[in-house]
């Protein structure tokens, strides 16, 4: 006994000793940014970031503004400023009862200047909806359940997972590199080089090519569910749907037409999601009336 | 005496290990708040930003319970953090030094405002008006209560 206890105490001395000079190696104020631990933070920066979901929430909303720009470089804005209030305070009411509701800089909703039918999501929470898709909202329970869809895409990240593998291997070999720094002019030039192409990726699946389309039947399923949780009736979106469908024919080859799969197949698979579901929530008369009041003229 | 030196070093050992194995997370977005309960709508107890360091106290769903550097213990979604290793030790003595350096790391890493502004010096047919003035559009808790209150809506909804 005479021999364990100070052992044991010199045992503990010694773990305990260790622990804390692991600690102060760990993130400590000013300390962190040294030579060395840059070294270690461009070797591990470089070896862990591999896929989109690496990408970084500041990166997202940097992304996402020059991807907003590059929409906003194609359509006008409808200036009109209690319908953008109006669509801004639904389309965060769904996100916030999405599975993403807080996001690097938030979501915010602009409606565009255009009688196309419509819907971008670009990352970062930048949502534009037409003028045009707006006409084909009946009520609020339908434009809750677009913007839900929208917020679905962010939420699931679709747009960064639009850009390029090779891109993003190319993005992180470059940042892997240069973190924790300033970059130089040579370094910056190409990194806003792949930026570019990033943000070529992302508006080509937006505006040309759209998204894959299971990403769509899954922001659709996405939009059921947020708008359930916000308290919305989700036929909103079979509603919607069925008034594109109405429209197809004269309208195939444009906006949301183009880049969606036909709202038949969509409202399919909405429909039965719908019936899944045990209760619905009633679609209340003051939504109704506060959504006319909004789109007057 | 010397019976009692036993389970004085076994708990002081597991002190340590538990404050080493204790769950740590950054918050990763601008701006948001430590929140009274598991629920959006909550009060807030403090504002928190980008690089605030918090400590797991437990979990409830997408909710988790957490203590911030100053000894505040409130509710955050858990898409408001990301798991990350905090020296919690120097936890009051050195909150704001903390912040700025995870703050420095945040900033410089990856595409961010100089990587803009360069891309904005290529292309400058390319407006960020917009963009900005949309960033600015703002949507409070309060405004976002009003709005599902009146529209029987989240907490306010229930007619099936």
């Amino acid at each position: 006994m005479k021999t364990r206890s100070p052992l044991i105490l010199s045992l503990a001395f010694l773990v305990m000793a260790g622990l804390l000079a692991s600690c102060s190696t760990l993130q400590k104020g000013q300390e962190l940014l040294t030579k060395e631990n840059l070294t270690k933070i461009e070797k591990t920066a470089t070896v862990i970031r591999n896929t989109f979901a690496d990408i970084t929430e500041e990166e997202e909303y940097y992304i996402g503004r020059s991807v907003a720009a590059l929409i906003l470089s194609r359509y006008n804005v409808y200036n009109n400023e209690p319908l953008n209030r109006y669509v801004n305070v639904v389309g965060n009411a769904v996100a916030a009862f999405s599975s993403r509701p807080e996001i690097f800089g938030g979501y915010h909703f602009l409606v565009l200047d255009s009688a196309e039918i419509n819907a971008m999501a670009a990352p970062g929470g930048f949502i534009f909806i037409t003028r045009g898709l707006l006409r084909e909202c009946k009520d609020e329970e339908m434009l809750a359940a677009v913007l839900a869809h929208e917020v679905g895409h962010v939420a699931s990240k679709h747009g960064l997972q639009s850009i390029k593998k090779s891109r993003l291997i190319d993005a992180f070999k470059l940042l892997g590199q240069e973190a924790a720094k300033k970059y130089t002019p040579a370094e910056l030039s190409q990194l806003t080089a792949v930026f570019e192409g990033a943000l070529g990726d992302i508006a080509g699946s937006l505006i040309e090519r759209g998204y894959d389309r299971k990403y769509e039947y899954e922001a659709d399923g996405l939009s059921v569910k947020f708008g359930l949780a916000t308290g919305y009736n989700p036929q909103g979106l079979a509603d919607f749907l069925k008034n594109l469908e109405a429209l197809e024919t004269k309208d195939k080859g444009l906006g949301w037409f183009k880049t969606h799969p036909a709202p038949q197949d969509r409202l399919a698979k909405v429909a039965r999601l719908i019936s899944g579901q045990k209760t619905l929530p009633l679609r209340d008369k003051v939504r109704l009336a506060r959504f006319k009041q909004n789109f007057k003229g | 005496m010397k019976k009692l030196k036993l389970p004085l070093i076994l708990g002081m050992i597991l002190m340590v290990s538990v404050v080493f194995g204790a769950e740590t997370f950054m918050v990763k977005v601008r701006s948001t708040a430590l929140r009274s309960g598991p629920q959006f709508f909550a009060s807030t107890v403090i504002a928190l930003k980008a690089g605030d360091g918090l400590l797991l106290v437990s979990r409830q769903a997408d909710w988790i319970q957490v203590k911030t550097s100053a000894g505040q213990t409130g509710w955050i979604h858990q898409s408001a953090v990301e798991p990350k290793k905090i020296d919690i030790l120097a936890w009051g003595k050195g909150t704001k030094t903390q912040a700025s350096a995870n703050e420095v790391a945040l900033a410089a890493k990856g595409f961010n405002k100089q990587v803009e502004d360069s891309y904005k010096a290529k292309n400058k047919n390319i407006s960020f008006v917009w963009v900005d003035k949309m960033a600015l559009i703002a949507v409070t808790r309060a405004d976002l209560r009003t709005f599902l209150q009146q529209g029987k809506l989240g907490a306010w909804g229930g007619s099936k």
